[in-house]
């Protein structure tokens, strides 16, 4: 990736490309380093770090992370320092504090993801985010570009003619995830998570449609689709999957009513119109 | 065709304020970029008022206006650091679509921005989000194909009224470290409550949009409605942390909705205001290096408030609220160096307590009232624990298990009336629903990184039809960078379900008459390759591809007539043709980027997305499907920027960008539904210039 000048010259001129596939760097103690130098010894060679003061005045201590330096110091080999551990970031931001509270069981830390694969503390952009302009999200902000840069299918699901405005940058992926926690252990239903923007939709209700008080998800991609409002399958295939058609009502030449006979060819909701539910029909059409 | 040009831009205003001061204790870091944009728009649609396909998320006011001038700020950050470059404050603000003001033009534009604030200081972190937004909707008019009578169609929709949400929001937190703010880590106070938070949110949500319905008199109906929407939030929290034994966070939470526009006094698409009060408790405890404990506890209320409709209130309903339930746990444990195993559980209760004592559900006191089950509580368990194996940091392989259980307290209505029986329900009471599966990481050579997993998923209860009952499933994703002289990496990743369910059937009433399965197949898959490639210095090609497919059998099952009328009509079903669903999208990206001096950059990027939806016409029921319900949409763009730093904190920077939508996805005449969309094939050409300014420039940086 190109980048150009300093922090706050990248956020103008970043160039997109993909992210370089996560490198492992080497976290576990250094054998035979376990003696302390001191900051004031690192910054003696290291006087920047990626072109930022070293240390800010709350990660204070290089070795907190990096471990003992001796060893490096005498030898200046890259062999000799290590490389923070999630272990050596939860020692100070795990207890008393609200985020990482199933971070231990969380699909990051089970899948081997580092909290330095997407926070950098040696840049200063705000949580420390890293930057990783992606092309297939330009417009996106920086932290839901750092999430696609693994998660690349969301990208392109993103790009598809119907989603959340992710990619115009109007919404984050941590609006609705919470990529430090375990997302088998959410606390809330299944519709708790989109009740939060679309409190319209969730009721209550009279007449309810069960999927809707069950999981969105049922019907909806909350990532994109083809399908308009964020349909996972297109009408009327996602609902005449499950729901008979009466020949009465729903088919051409139905005796009961023609005026409405062939709609289900297209859109059950131009008629069921109040689909999430009603105070007014238990059919769901007004 | 109209042709539409649009000159768009923003305008400085305020925020330079902090210009490029240095102090001894402070730096200010600043840029921003002024950026003028101009547009020129081909629509098939004559009709400023008719919402473009890349209105949908970008709305351009004004689009058959000639060149509407606009100047604006397309970006400010903001840093105030402190020693060490502390972050004290940050700004960030975007404004993807600069539409400040139109000139030529009365129209209030919108514009889609945020802006983010930062603020940390001696044990104060105070975060405030700022967005406002704009969607529009998909806007239909009578299809003339349809036939309707004209006693049975009746539109209140105006020609002109365009459907869109716009919302606009402000929020924030306050946290408070008490061991900062006391200056002792070591102070009791900040020993048992070392965090607190405050947090609120507002947002407005105006607008309009078309409600589609069948009117009581079972003619077609579609009404301009508005949105006048209000959203309010406020909350607190506190962490403790009883003599360092473990972490409890306490958090609660009370939400206001409320919908202002006026609502119909019928009843139709009533929106209710409601009042949502939630209140969560979470715990954590580390057992040394080895275990670690979690779990919590939430408990919500949604209760409808203020206005009732006029069947609620004739029928004496004024109690209408769900509450929910909610627990987890969860827990790692290293067994040995190379063991470890982890496990959770969580349970969910919904529980409807509308006031069901009422007219309006006793289906014997007239119409409406309830046809469908009715879900009383809704309770759902799921647990799982995984065993892993980790040899090396860098290798695992882990073998894992998750159950499902779901239990519908479904209450069916009396069936001596019109009602649905459970006899021909399509949902059913329980989901049980079990996996198996092992995945795996790996990095096997230096820069080439693997992970995987597999499972097969068996439900002997299924709830709805579209559960799989049998499913087997992957995801892979892998990563290489290939030893080479020069940069070149890959990434690629694939997943897959397919699966199947048989578990659900019609009955008949007529002897002899068959009962049609509905079974339900499933195949999905994607894939996707991305791929970057550094052949010399200043240059950089990249490339992505996504591939997915979406493949669903099922049959169509008819009645003769509507399930509701089996406890007075005999009810017989039949099965109609096997349908084949698809669907397929495919993404594709490449371009690159060229650094031609060593302050001159350029940017090409091209991407093509398209997306179908079909049957498959081997019969005549999937043949009318075809030809009524398909989608068929082609997106191209073309990206191109070009840079040039003048000077140090002073860029120029150009850009083009071509946008086309071909939208092949309007129903035909003589077909389908009452009715039909717009046409929203979209060419749009937008050039960008702009400047951005740093603090360097002013030769602090």
């Amino acid at each position: 990736m190109l980048l150009l000048g300093g922090a706050t010259i990248l956020a103008c001129a970043t160039v997109w490309a993909p992210a370089a596939p996560k490198s492992f760097h080497r976290t576990t103690p250094v054998a035979g380093a376990d003696e302390r130098i001191g900051a004031e010894e690192c910054t003696a060679c290291h006087e920047e770090v990626q072109g930022h003061a070293p240390i800010t005045s709350y990660h204070g201590d290089c070795e907190s992370c990096h471990g003992p330096g001796v060893l490096h110091a005498d030898s200046e080999s890259p062999q000799d320092i290590r490389f923070p551990s999630s272990q050596d970031c939860l020692g100070c931001h795990e207890s008393g504090r609200t985020t990482h509270l199933s971070w231990s069981t969380g699909e990051h830390e089970r899948s081997g993801v580092m909290c330095s694969d997407c926070h950098n503390p040696h840049n200063r952009e705000p949580q420390g985010i890293r930057h990783t302009a992606q092309a297939n999200l330009p417009y996106a902000s920086a932290g839901s570009q750092l999430c696609v840069s693994c998660h690349a299918e969301i990208a392109s699901r993103l790009s598809l003619p119907s989603h959340h405005p992710v990619r115009e940058g109007m919404l984050d992926c941590t609006d609705c995830h919470e990529p430090h926690a375990d997302r088998r252990t959410t606390l809330g239903g299944a519709t708790a998570l989109c009740a939060g923007c679309h409190q319209d939709h969730v009721g209550p209700w009279v007449f309810e449609h069960p999927p809707v008080a069950e999981d969105c998800t049922l019907c909806h991609n909350p990532h994109g689709a083809a399908s308009y409002n964020l349909l996972d399958t297109n009408q009327p295939a996602l609902c005449i999957s499950c729901h008979t058609t009466a020949d009465v009502w729903h088919l051409p030449g139905g005796t009961l009513n023609g005026a409405v006979a062939s709609s289900f060819y297209t859109r059950c909701t131009d008629c069921h119109g109040a689909i999430h539910g009603s105070y007014e029909d238990p059919h769901l059409r007004r | 065709m109209n042709r539409t040009t649009q000159l768009g831009a923003s305008s400085i205003a305020t925020l330079l304020l902090a210009v490029g001061a240095t102090g001894e204790e402070y730096d200010v870091n600043w840029s921003a970029s002024l950026e003028a944009m101009v547009k020129n728009i081909d629509v098939p649609e004559d009709d400023d008022d008719v919402t473009g396909f890349f209105d949908l998320y970008e709305y351009t006011s004004g689009k058959s206006r000639q060149f509407p001038v606009q100047l604006g700020l397309r970006d400010l950050d903001l840093d105030v650091l402190g020693t060490g470059e502390t972050p004290l404050l940050q700004v960030r603000f975007e404004s993807p679509t600069s539409n400040l003001s139109l000139s030529g033009s009365n129209e209030t534009p919108f514009l889609n921005q945020r802006a983010d604030l930062f603020l940390r200081h001696e044990g104060i972190a105070v975060d405030l989000d700022y967005r406002r937004m704009r969607s529009d909707e998909l806007r239909l008019f009578p299809n003339p194909g349809a036939g309707f009578p004209a006693t049975t169609f009746n539109d209140d929709t105006a020609r002109g009224d365009r459907f869109y949400t716009q919302r606009t929001g402000v929020g924030g937190e306050m946290r408070l470290r008490t061991d900062q703010l006391l200056q002792s880590p070591s102070d009791p106070i900040a020993e048992l409550i070392p965090q607190l938070s405050v947090r609120g949110k507002y947002e407005k949500r105006d607008g309009q949009r078309q409600f589609r319905y069948l009117n009581s008199g079972f003619s077609w109906r579609g009404a301009t409605q508005q949105l006048d929407q209000r959203v309010g939030n406020a909350g607190a929290g506190l962490v403790l942390t009883p003599g360092g034994l473990f972490t409890l966070s306490l958090d609660v939470d009370h939400e206001q909705f409320r919908e202002n526009a006026p609502q119909p006094a019928s009843g139709v698409n009533f929106i209710p205001d409601t009042d949502r009060t939630v209140g969560t408790a979470r715990l954590q405890r580390r057992f040394g290096q080895r275990a670690v404990l979690h779990g919590g506890f939430r408990g919500a209320s949604l209760k409808q408030i203020g206005d009732f409709t006029s069947r609620q209130l004739s029928a004496g309903l004024r109690d209408n609220k769900i509450r929910y339930y909610s627990a987890n746990a969860g827990g790692d444990l290293i067994l040995t160096d190379v063991l470890s195993a982890n496990a959770f559980f969580k349970y969910d209760l919904r529980d409807n307590r509308i006031q069901r004592d009422t007219a309006l559900f006793n289906p014997i006191s007239g119409n409406p009232s309830q046809v469908a089950p009715f879900l009383e509580t809704l309770e759902e368990m799921e647990a799982g624990l995984e065993l892993a194996y980790r040899p090396h940091p860098a290798r695992l392989l882990a073998l894992g298990y998750r159950g499902v259980w779901v239990d519908r307290d479904l209450d069916f209505a009396n069936p001596t009336a019109l009602v649905i029986l459970p006899t021909n329900t399509v949902i059913h009471a329980d989901t049980e629903r079990h996996s198996l599966y092992l995945r795996g990481r790996a990095r096997l050579l230096a820069g080439l990184n693997l992970s995987a997993e597999a499972g097969y998923r068996e439900a002997p209860e299924t709830g709805y039809i579209r559960e799989l009952s049998q499913a087997a499933y992957f995801t892979f994703r892998g990563s290489y960078s290939v030893p080479i002289s020069r940069p070149l990496d890959f990434s690629l990743f694939g997943r897959g379900e397919f699966g199947e369910n048989d578990d659900f059937r019609q009955l008949s009433e007529s002897p002899g008459v068959a009962d049609p399965n509905r079974d339900f197949e499933r195949n999905t898959y994607a894939y996707g390759l991305n791929a970057s490639f550094v052949p010399t210095d200043p240059l950089t090609l990249f490339a992505s591809f996504f591939q997915n497919r979406d493949a669903q059998m099922f049959d169509l099952v008819r009645s003769n007539v509507v399930r509701y009328f089996e406890p007075i009509t005999t009810l017989n079903f039949v099965r109609d043709n096997p349908l084949d669903y698809r669907a397929d999208l495919t993404n594709v990206l490449f371009g690159g980027t060229y650094q031609l001096t060593e302050r001159t950059d350029t940017t090409i990027a091209y991407s093509y997305t398209h997306s179908t939806t079909r049957f498959d016409d081997n019969n005549a029921t999937g043949s009318t499907l075809r030809s009524a319900s398909r989608i068929l949409s082609d997106i191209h763009s073309v990206d191109v920027r070009l840079g040039h730093w003048f000077a140090d904190g002073l860029r120029a920077y150009a850009g083009y960008r071509w946008d086309d939508y071909q939208d092949d996805t309007t129903v035909p005449a003589g077909t389908g539904s009452v009715v039909a969309p717009f046409d929203l094939s979209t060419t749009q050409h937008t050039f960008t210039i702009g400047v951005t300014l740093t603090n360097a420039l002013l030769g602090n940086r």
